[in-house]
């Protein structure tokens, strides 16, 4: 059985290689454990976070529709202390 | 048969004389003239104390990179009552105006997440340098345009130039908040007579503009004078934060902020340099003048 292809993206500044054709939805399950595991405080799965893909905001409706190509940068974020 | 006193008409009571009356933000409205950030704190637990000792509706966050592959089940969030507070997430971190943009709106998308209703505004910071962390009024001023344009209440966090605040308002900010001193100073307002100058320059015509103390504020004293100078409200981190009692130096911020805000709608005594007595002339025992 031949192996997936992998493509590089950037994550949050750093190289990540990931399974070709994965959606933003895959992304987040795969390397985000804790915003998978967090309290369902919100309508949406995801809880108090945000995805911006090649500087553009990726509405969580559009998560599992978003597929990933070779190059991206894809940027998670969440809120935390501050002035 | 004992003479009764003369009686005094009954003061307003307490709850009215403290009653501010709300602040108007653009689309939002806040009820305390305290605005709180979040960042500092020695643990969560402190910060979410010293929130509820502020009585502020309106919190400040920031906005980072999410930890990948961490599993701590620790979220600011479980310690914000978000239902019941406005959440103001900043632009803090960013150099230029378009990193700045792309950060408010990862601010407007994570609380559309959250049903807040922060997510129509943005606290825009975009700094000069990193020592003084002062803003860039001209980055600041290009990321004003866009992000008014792109619908969002601006409360812009300027320097104490009141050129550069008047031209961030003439930008369609919904509030200018000048630097008293910088970030994290603890110096309280460096420069008075600037913030005269722009308190008076936004509000001319205008009077219910909002102009918001931002930074440096490090002591009670500190936000009665500028309430007391006519500014709106007082946004502060730091002076909490940093205090060796959090949650008492956040009352004392709270009852700051309506003493300052009272004294000013009081109308102060007039200032000058000589003497007037309090005591009447007439009638001194004393037989001595000067």
């Amino acid at each position: 059985m031949a192996e997936p292809e992998k493509i590089a993206i950037a994550v949050n500044g750093n190289e990540q290689i990931v399974v070709a054709g994965c959606s933003v939805e895959d992304l987040l399950l795969e390397l985000f454990p804790k915003i998978q595991r967090s309290e369902n405080k919100s309508s949406n799965q995801f809880g108090a976070i945000a995805v911006e893909l090649n500087s553009e905001i990726v509405p969580h409706s559009q998560f599992s529709q978003s597929v990933l190509k070779s190059g991206d940068s894809v940027e998670v974020v969440t809120l935390v202390g501050g002035g | 048969m004992p003479v009764e006193p003369p009686r005094t008409p009954a003061a307003n009571s307490l709850d009215d004389q403290l009653e501010l009356g709300p602040l108007q933000i653009g689309s939002q409205t806040i009820k305390s003239r305290l605005i709180l950030g979040s960042g500092k704190y020695d643990s969560f637990e402190t910060m979410r104390d010293s929130i509820s000792a502020s009585g502020t509706d309106c919190v400040t966050l920031a906005v980072r990179r999410e930890k990948l592959n961490d599993s701590s089940a620790r979220n600011i969030l479980d310690f914000l009552d978000y239902q019941r507070l406005t959440l103001l997430p900043n632009t803090a971190g960013c150099y230029d105006a378009v990193t700045a943009v792309r950060c408010a709106k990862m601010g407007r998308a994570i609380l559309e997440g959250l049903d807040n209703p922060g997510q129509h505004w943005v606290k825009l910071e975009v700094l000069g340098n990193s020592r003084t962390l002062l803003p860039d009024p001209f980055e600041l001023l290009k990321a004003t345009e866009i992000l008014v344009s792109e619908g969002f209440d601006v409360l812009c966090y300027s320097n104490d130039d009141p050129v550069v605040a008047r031209r961030l308002k003439d930008a369609g900010a919904a509030a200018v908040m000048p630097a008293g001193s910088p970030i994290g100073s603890g110096l309280g307002i460096a420069n008075q007579n600037n913030q005269k100058i722009i308190l008076a320059e936004l509000k001319r015509d205008d009077p219910n503009y909002p102009v918001i103390l931002d930074a440096g504020v490090g002591t009670a004293s500190d936000a009665v004078i500028a309430m007391e100078l006519g500014f709106d409200a007082v946004l502060l981190n730091s002076a909490v934060a940093h205090a060796e009692d959090p949650m008492k130096m956040s009352a004392a911020m709270r009852l700051a902020v309506i003493a300052g805000k009272l004294a000013f709608k009081a109308g102060r005594m007039p200032q000058a340099a000589y003497g007037s007595a309090s005591s009447p002339e007439l009638g001194v025992i004393s037989s001595r003048k000067s």
